[in-house]
């Protein structure tokens, strides 16, 4: 269920991990700037705050400008791949990297309002980086001149284009100060002689500074951070006060490299006069799991490319990044406490341990950085503040740790190492080898240093394959005795690790029993492993055995232990039904009532938030998320986390009441959620809620948005209304003109909400709708076009919301279907039927659209068993009963296109009573034309022939006493100008050649023939009014058909002569569509050939050349090698070479 | 993941055409989740303005106002807030009808985890055995003690303010205990 889907992300995020770019917490989330499902990046930002980035979402990388109300365009027409976008200081022009002369990379400029293109380079160097100097007077490029050449920065001056070396140095990524006296830069090495760094080179670990407003630059000063991994693109605030840079902290990849193909974080020192940063001050400014890079510092903001919603886009932070400069210490610990995100956490921890300087405090925390590290497998990270711990505390304890430590992310790196292909015999000699080195903390070192040690043995044996020493080193450890943290979480994890594969649950509860209780844990700790207690106590057991265990534990825990506290609440949720929704309720609020602590009642929470969503109880779900907000101080980290969750219980239970029926309540909901925050999707629910209870008109409701709104008439939320209002009017507006006009109204109101409301899929998604419906209603192309992109646009940004998702993929099949792109229509309804479907009116609308684009995509069989759903559905809701009709047709017409007869017949049985119960009448009548004409198909090809004359028989009076044919759609009107009197046409057409082909398989080849001339007659006359050239492959058919009754008749002369007349027309069709081939055409030319070869006719009789048109038909078929032609083309050689014998025979003769 | 390092083409999703790869906004400082909460002048006939607060004074009309006035999105007949298992005796419709609810009802109709705080009278003689402050002020909430009604409890009182979206500014929540302990008098 959608529901259930839904519900259950509630619990997450209560429960577990959220990313800190959801919002949670106090954190900045980064802003995100683009949207769409291809790559945006490499944003610059300039001076007049106009967004330009790189975008590969039509092919080439193309640089983009966004418009100031919203959207954004190419920014020019390279027609070619560009990159390295870089606004001139004055904003007047654009430089950037082009490779449309040179596949190696020139440097060109464009003047942003003319867009007149000037290029500084050419071909014989490669430019590769570029910036302005001199106030825009200048350019630096990095150049590499021939492939394997060094690079070098060059100074270009704009204006007279002279070229002069500036730094002789192989490096990236340069940026140079708003002073222009320094540039900053990544210092290369060439991975080998006779390979250039273009190809090969490593990056220097630091960032290199020179000074340039000296007569020649200065010596370089390197600047090494005081971090883990490689440095990268520099880039100077637009103040010079801050270096900005990208860090690869980790091998996130693991290739075995730390390079720009990891994780990156952005970082920025302060950056002084002199050329000098404090190395060890680099300040984290966003979270590894973010992955940003390519920082470019404008004056109020930081623009950045990130890539954790999918593809790369283009985001906006703070300068001072994510965590807030003015956050206390107390506050920072409180974040870090309540994050689940564990790079959050790290994040918030890279601070603390900078403010904090209790010894104590400091290297706890640096200690809870390497666990997080080691568990994230970080290892580098892990190395580093290991080290970094072991120098601050420079004890023996510290220093046995840090050693430990060490040698346990060495060895997880090796073992990672394997997947790479590193040999396990070096490996296991390796781990025989750090095993020898761990010996040595023994008895006699610091008890918790020794732990660790065996901790870290026990992994090494384990995995080398030694079980019984693996064990013994676990067993080694006395979970009692210990004190340090780290072993305790690191011990958790071991045996965890090692008992549950081993099926000793026993051990594993053990472990979490006494960790529950241990005192060398925060209560938020001990609560942790209390839950993991509760959950390991019911894993993988069958639901009735659970309270039994539950129950035999709670005797054995027995007291107020946190563990006897989750299995009290355990105990109390077990039997959460809707009916016993209450009295389990006021169980677990009991249990509420008693524990006042923070841990425990938020792991109540939890627990039940949890057991609600997985059982769809919106009670339970909004009860306890209001009791847990209202508890919880405003000052508090986890007040946000909580007022989240509550925001969306409620929105959730406003749907689940809309589902059920009780408007009002659903109403109400939609409506308290809108005072909580600007989502357009509880106003949306609002609107139609406030509609759907009847009392009031749209009129009505959009005079409460005014009166809300009064005196903010651009408020977004306001304008959004307006527009909401009145596009939920445009199916029901006849008047084309009134059409357009609201059309525009709608667009002008969502431009103005878009100012206001960035990221709000809601505005994308009416965008799309009311340019699908201009696309309906019009026929204009760029409509649809349009449409497909603000759908896309709304699908990307919407990609946690099924619920917005699900109609998004519902009108995207249905654009793409109506366009004719039957293919790209099933993906997204392929898409969407991942999603539930919640009305049963939209699944059958989307079982009727499959079974269409199915049909129209040859896939014939599959449509049938679609339209066969559509048929169950419509049976098993009544609500759906006046569909039944269309339904059935459909699925007759799907079952005859799979040549299912039987089938076919047997709904045409159904259809036929409810057509005959229709009131009497125009739409009637049509509705009997089209069972009649169906009917006979079906009868047709079950063999059923006089049924199907007495059907054609019956459907021909019809159609000549003026039955009205289908109103075809404004779409078939403007595309394939049809007419209800061309309908009429087309049916008496169809109605001849079922006619005929009764005929023919009655053997009444006479009567089968005049049928034939009439529906040839029919079609000429078509043709000569429309000119479809498939009006002519279908008249050489009819020739085709003739020439076989000719034959049948004993007439081959006869036969001939059509077949002649036949090819005639195919000859015409292909020399108007260009296409050499038709298998009409094929097939004519082979009757040809049979006339002589079987029935003997003489070539003389042709007047045609028949060895002239098979040789060219043979040669085609050969050059085009189309496999399934293979068998059409050893024919044609076939009779080639029986000819050629013919010849050569009458020769002889 | 070489998507960062490779900036020639990559392959492309849709087909996609001008006016994407940018969201709308120019320049707003809006989030990109939800917005967090609004400051709504909403409810009653005396619709409130925002919860400014620096002139609110101890006077039921300027408390209103100030910031009661935004009740009436929910507790009041007819709200487009209003649910079926409301609290049925207030009503912030107008200044009338708001002080005369709170200063002479008592809590109905409370469900759930709420229950127990059912015929709790609004207004007592002092702010921090008064219902009414307790729902807006989560550290008088936090100790709340009624001999009458024992279970009426921080477990039991609902934060109000998360539900008006916005929150009663220090200002107010002072004058709201001045006016509870001068009497709550129709002024």
């Amino acid at each position: 269920m959608l529901r259930s889907a839904r519900l259950a992300s509630l619990a997450w995020v209560l429960l577990h991990a959220t990313t800190a770019h959801a919002g949670t917490g106090g954190l900045r989330a980064p802003e995100r700037l683009t949207a769409g499902p291809s790559d945006q990046l490499l944003g610059q930002l300039a001076p007049s705050g106009r967004l330009y980035f790189v975008s590969n979402q039509n092919a080439t990388t193309q640089i983009f400008a966004a418009h100031p109300g919203g959207g954004a365009s190419p920014a020019f027409d390279e027609a070619a791949d560009v990159t390295w976008p870089r606004i001139s200081p004055d904003g007047q022009r654009l430089l950037y990297i082009s490779f449309r002369s040179d596949a190696a990379g020139d440097l060109c400029l464009r003047d942003l309002a003319t867009l007149e293109r000037r290029c500084l380079t050419g071909e014989g160097t490669s430019e590769v980086h570029a910036l302005w100097l001199d106030g825009g007077r200048s350019i630096a490029v990095v150049r590499r001149a021939g492939l394997h050449g060094d690079l070098q920065l060059r100074r270009i001056d704009v204006a007279t284009g002279a070229d002069s070396p500036l730094l002789d140095r192989n490096l990236a990524s340069p940026a140079v100060s708003p002073d222009g006296r320094w540039l900053a830069y990544v210092p290369l090495e060439r991975g080998g002689h006779h390979v250039g760094p273009g190809f090969s080179a490593h990056a220097g670990r630091a960032i290199e500074v020179v000074r340039l407003d000296g007569a020649a630059p200065g010596p370089p000063s390197r600047i090494p951070f005081d971090l883990p991994g490689a440095s990268g693109f520099p880039a100077f605030a637009s103040d010079g006060k801050h270096l900005y840079f990208s860090q690869y902290l980790n091998d996130s990849n693991f290739d075995g490299t730390i390079d720009g193909a990891d994780h990156s974080v952005l970082f920025r020192v302060r950056f002084a006069g002199d050329g000098s940063a404090d190395p060890l001050a680099a300040e984290q400014l966003t979270s590894a799991d973010w992955n940003c890079q390519y920082p470019a510092p404008a004056a109020d903001r930081l623009i950045a490319t990130c890539q954790f919603e999918g593809a790369l886009h283009v985001y906006s932070l703070p300068l001072e990044g994510a965590l807030q400069g003015d956050w206390t210490t107390a506050q920072l610990l409180d974040e870090q406490a309540t994050s689940r995100n564990p790079w959050e956490r790290l994040l918030l921890l890279s601070r603390l341990v900078e403010q904090v300087a209790e010894p104590r405090e400091k290297a706890r925390l640096l200690r809870e950085m390497v666990r997080l590290h080691l568990a994230l497998g970080e290892f580098e990270s892990a190395e580093f503040y290991t080290r970094r711990l072991q120098r601050f505390l420079a004890d023996p304890e510290a220093a046995g740790l840090g050693a430990v430590l060490l040698e346990l992310a060495a060895h997880r790196r090796a073992e990672r190492a394997l997947a790479r292909g590193q040999l396990s015999e070096r490996f296991v000699g390796d781990a025989r080898a750090r095993l020898t080195r761990l010996r040595a903390f023994d008895e006699r070192t610091h008890p918790s240093v020794a732990a660790l040690a065996a901790l870290a043995r026990s992994e090494i044996h384990d995995v080398i394959g030694e079980k019984d020493r693996a064990i013994a080193e676990l067993a080694s450890v006395a979970v009692a005795k210990q004190e340090e943290p780290l072993v305790l979480h690191t011990l958790a994890a071991r045996s965890i690790a090692l008992w549950r594969p081993l099926g000793d649950g026993e051990a594993v509860l053990g472990l979490l029993r006494a960790l529950a209780e241990h005192p060398a844990l925060s209560p938020r700790e001990r609560i942790d492993y209390a839950e993991a207690f509760v959950r390991e106590v019911v894993r993988g057991r069958p639901q009735p055995l659970r309270a039994a265990l539950l129950d035999g534990w709670r005797g054995r825990v027995g007291g107020d232990s946190d563990i006897a506290f989750l299995i009290d609440v355990e105990r109390r949720l077990a039997d959460l039904a809707p009916a016993t929704q209450e009295q389990v309720r006021v169980g677990v609020f009991d249990l509420y009532r008693r524990n006042k602590t923070f841990d425990r009642r938020r792991a109540l929470v939890a627990a039940t938030i949890d057991r609600a969503a997985r059982q769809d109880n919106d009670y339970l779900l909004y009860q306890f998320a209001e009791t847990w907000v209202s508890g919880l101080d405003r000052e508090r980290a986890e007040r946000r986390r909580a007022e989240r969750l509550y925001r969306d219980v409620v929105l959730e239970r406003a749907y689940i009441e809309s589902a059920r029926g009780e408007v009002p309540d659903a109403r109400a909901h939609f409506f308290g959620v809108t005072l909580q925050t600007d989502s357009l999707e509880a106003h949306i629910g609002f609107i139609e809620s406030r509609l759907r209870e009847g009392k009031l008109t749209q009129g009505a409701v959009g005079a409460e948005y005014e009166k809300r709104f009064a005196g903010r008439p651009d408020d977004p939320v306001l304008r959004f209304a307006r527009a909401w209002l009145l596009a939920r009017n445009l199916p029901v507006v006849t008047d084309d003109a009134a059409h357009e006009r609201v059309v525009g109204e709608v667009v002008a109101h969502l431009e103005i909400a878009s100012r206001g409301l960035r990221g709000a899929p809601e505005i994308d998604h009416l965008l799309g709708w009311v340019a699908h419906q201009r696309w309906l209603r019009t026929a204009f192309a760029p409509s649809a076009l349009e449409a497909d992109t603000r759908y896309q646009l709304a699908l990307d940004l919407a990609r946690d919301n099924p619920r917005q998702r699900a109609p998004l993929l519902d009108g995207l099949a249905a654009l793409q279907s109506s366009v004719g792109n039957h293919r790209l229509a099933l993906d997204h309804f392929a898409l969407r039927e991942k999603l539930p479907f919640i009305d049963p009116a939209a699944e059958l609308a989307h079982r009727l659209g499959k079974a269409r684009s199915l049909l129209h995509a040859d896939r014939d069989a599959e449509a049938a068993r679609e339209a066969a759903r559509a048929v169950l559905l419509v049976e098993k809701h009544p609500a759906l009963a006046r569909f039944r009709p269309l339904v059935l047709d459909r699925a007759a017409l799907c079952h005859l296109a799979a040549a299912d007869f039987a089938g076919a017949l047997r709904r045409y049985a159904e259809l036929a009573p409810l057509i005959e119960n229709l009131p009497a009448g125009a739409a009637r009548d049509r509705d009997r034309l089209v069972l009649r004409i169906g009917r006979a198909a079906a009868s047709l090809g079950a063999g059923a022939l006089p049924a199907a004359l007495a059907d054609l028989a019956a459907a021909e009076p019809l159609v000549d006493g003026g039955v009205p044919g289908p109103t075809p759609s404004r779409i078939q009107v403007r595309l394939r100008r049809a007419t209800p009197e061309e309908a009429r046409e087309s049916y008496r057409i169809l109605i001849v050649g079922l006619r005929a082909q009764v005929f023919r398989r009655q053997g009444d080849l006479p009567a089968a023939a005049a049928a034939l001339l009439r529906r040839r007659s029919l079609i000429e006359q078509r043709l000569q009014r429309t000119d479809l050239d498939e009006d002519r492959l279908e008249l050489a058919l009819i020739e085709a058909q003739l020439a076989e009754c000719a034959h049948r008749q004993g007439d081959p002369r006869a036969a001939l002569r059509r077949v002649e007349a036949g090819l005639r027309l195919t000859d015409e069709w292909s020399r108007r569509t260009g296409t050499a081939q038709s298998d009409t055409g094929l097939a004519l030319l082979r009757a040809c050939a049979e006339l002589h070869f079987h029935r003997g006719l003489p070539l003389s009789a042709y007047s045609l050349d028949l060895q002239g048109r098979l040789r060219k038909a043979h040669a085609e078929l050969c050059a085009s090698r189309n496999p399934q032609q293979e068998g059409e083309r050893r024919r044609l050689g076939l009779y080639l070479t029986l000819l050629r014998l013919d010849g050569m025979r009458d020769g002889v003769r | 993941m070489r998507r960062f390092t490779r900036l020639a083409t990559l392959s492309v999703l849709g087909g996609l055409t001008a006016c994407g790869g940018f969201l709308p906004g120019g320049d707003g400082d809006g989030g990109f989740e939800d917005g967090g909460a609004r400051d709504f002048a909403t409810g009653g006939s005396d619709s409130g303005g925002s919860n400014g607060g620096g002139g609110v004074q101890a006077k039921f009309s300027s408390l209103y106002g100030d910031y009661f006035g935004k009740c009436g999105s929910c507790h009041a007949p007819a709200a487009p807030g209003r649910t079926a298992d409301i609290e049925t005796t207030l009503d912030f419709s107008t200044v009338a009808t708001a002080h005369q609810t709170i200063t002479k009802g008592k809590a109905m109709n409370l469900i759930g985890n709420h229950m127990d705080c059912n015929s709790v009278p609004f207004i007592q003689p002092t702010a921090a055995q008064s219902l009414i402050y307790a729902v807006v002020d989560g550290k008088a909430r936090q100790v709340f003690d009624l001999a009458a009604a024992p279970k009426c409890d921080e477990s039991a009182i609902s934060d109000e303010t998360v539900k008006v979206g916005s929150q009663p500014s220090p200002a107010f929540l002072g004058a709201l205990k001045k006016w509870i302990e001068d009497g709550a008098p129709n002024d």
